[in-house]
């Protein structure tokens, strides 16, 4: 299998800057493309085979921000992800997640700053998986390059590429 | 050259005309700089969603050589000059006067003259729009930057998106007469670039 390209039986769904889509077709390849310091949030529940991906743009979005673009925030995105994972059969408490991105894309910005976007957007998605009671089985994150995920919804496969097209799975 | 406003009020065609300065004198700094003629293939200025921001650079996951500039003063936004990597080594060869070909990676010298173009390029257009506005603006050094275009665009729309979703850019495609180099100059201003006051006194409009 190549990293990234769908067979000729599937069809890839990308999750663009603040969406999320959800799937229970084993056809689709859902992904989120050249994430530099956004998040891409895969969930996955292998029993009902139902799969998720999310592109968080910002850590943190107040009331009225999370009402109008509930996908972009951290904070709300993930919850939403699981009510939407849940209305196509899937169990919370099965959910494997996955998380890529968080990079600092500018080398000399101050890690950890609050211009350090990616770290910020780490730790309130780490935060908001806590909340929702859902465990992280496995990240690739922060580093100062941009990647692509794809979650395979027929076997819940997760794939990472970077610019410098290192591949490898998640 | 193709104009391909999509904005129809008085005020935004004002502010049309004074991107168009802006991109014109940005675009003659760079002949200056590289001592050939670069031509302005089309100015396209719009609101676009967000999301839709990667596929002006060939997609989210084109690798791009973009220089990234921010500006600050009385209003601040982002410079992005993007293109294809092969492309960029074309320009650095022209830069530094070698043989088409020569240039096939970023090293520290070849930062520096990316870098530097961005500098000029950000600078003479920043000075044009400044000058008509009677205020000041001032760029930021250049990060010379080989990544994803979606991730460099991270860079400018994390910030941007704070404010809101869609994202007003000024695009501009140019060309050298006799070599095929094409780029991409973009401009990201935040909300509040959009705010000044288009007339002051002491302004050249």
């Amino acid at each position: 299998m190549i990293v990234g390209q769908a067979t000729k039986n599937e069809t890839t769904i990308i999750a663009s800057l603040g969406e999320i889509h959800v799937s229970k077709d084993p056809g689709i390849v859902l992904a989120c493309l050249g994430l530099g310091s956004c998040i891409g949030v895969s969930a996955y529940d292998p029993s009902a085979r139902v799969g998720a991906m999310a592109h968080i743009v910002l850590p943190q979005g107040n009331e009225e921000e999370c009402k109008k673009a509930p996908a972009k925030y951290a904070n709300s995105a993930v919850p939403l992800m699981i009510i939407e994972m849940e209305k196509l059969g899937a169990n919370r408490n099965r959910l494997v997640v996955k998380i890529a991105g968080g990079a600092r894309i500018i080398a000399n910005v101050v890690a950890k700053s609050i211009l350090d976007i990616g770290d910020r957007n780490i730790a309130a998605v780490k935060d908001a998986l806590f909340e929702c009671r859902l465990p992280l089985k496995a990240e690739d994150i922060r580093g100062t390059h941009g990647r692509s995920l794809w979650l395979y919804v027929e076997t819940g496969i997760t794939r990472v590429r970077t610019a410098a097209q290192q591949n490898m799975e998640l | 050259m193709q104009n391909d406003s999509t904005t129809g009020t008085s005020e935004a065609l004002v502010w049309d005309s004074l991107i168009k300065k802006g991109m014109t004198n940005a675009i003659t700094g760079l002949s200056q700089m590289v001592g050939r003629d670069f031509t302005i293939n089309s100015i396209n200025i719009k609101q676009i969603p967000a999301k839709e921001m990667p596929n002006i650079l060939g997609g989210p996951e084109q690798l791009v050589i973009g220089i990234y500039i921010t500006f600050s003063g009385e209003s601040n936004g982002h410079i992005l000059l993007a293109h294809q990597p092969e492309v960029a080594y074309a320009i650095l060869d022209l830069l530094l006067g070698n043989p088409p070909g020569t240039s096939q990676s970023l090293d520290e010298m070849s930062q520096s003259a990316l870098g530097e173009m961005g500098n000029v390029t950000g600078t003479f257009f920043l000075n044009a729009v400044a000058n008509s506005l009677g205020i000041t603006l001032h760029p930021s050094p250049p990060v010379v930057l080989l990544d994803m275009a979606g991730a460099i665009l991270d860079i400018a729309l994390a910030e941007i998106l704070q404010e809101r979703d869609d994202v007003f850019i000024a695009e501009t495609a140019f060309s050298v007469n006799d070599q095929d180099i094409q780029g991409t100059f973009l401009i990201m201003p935040n909300t509040g670039f959009l705010q000044l006051p288009l007339c002051p006194a002491g302004g050249q409009n």
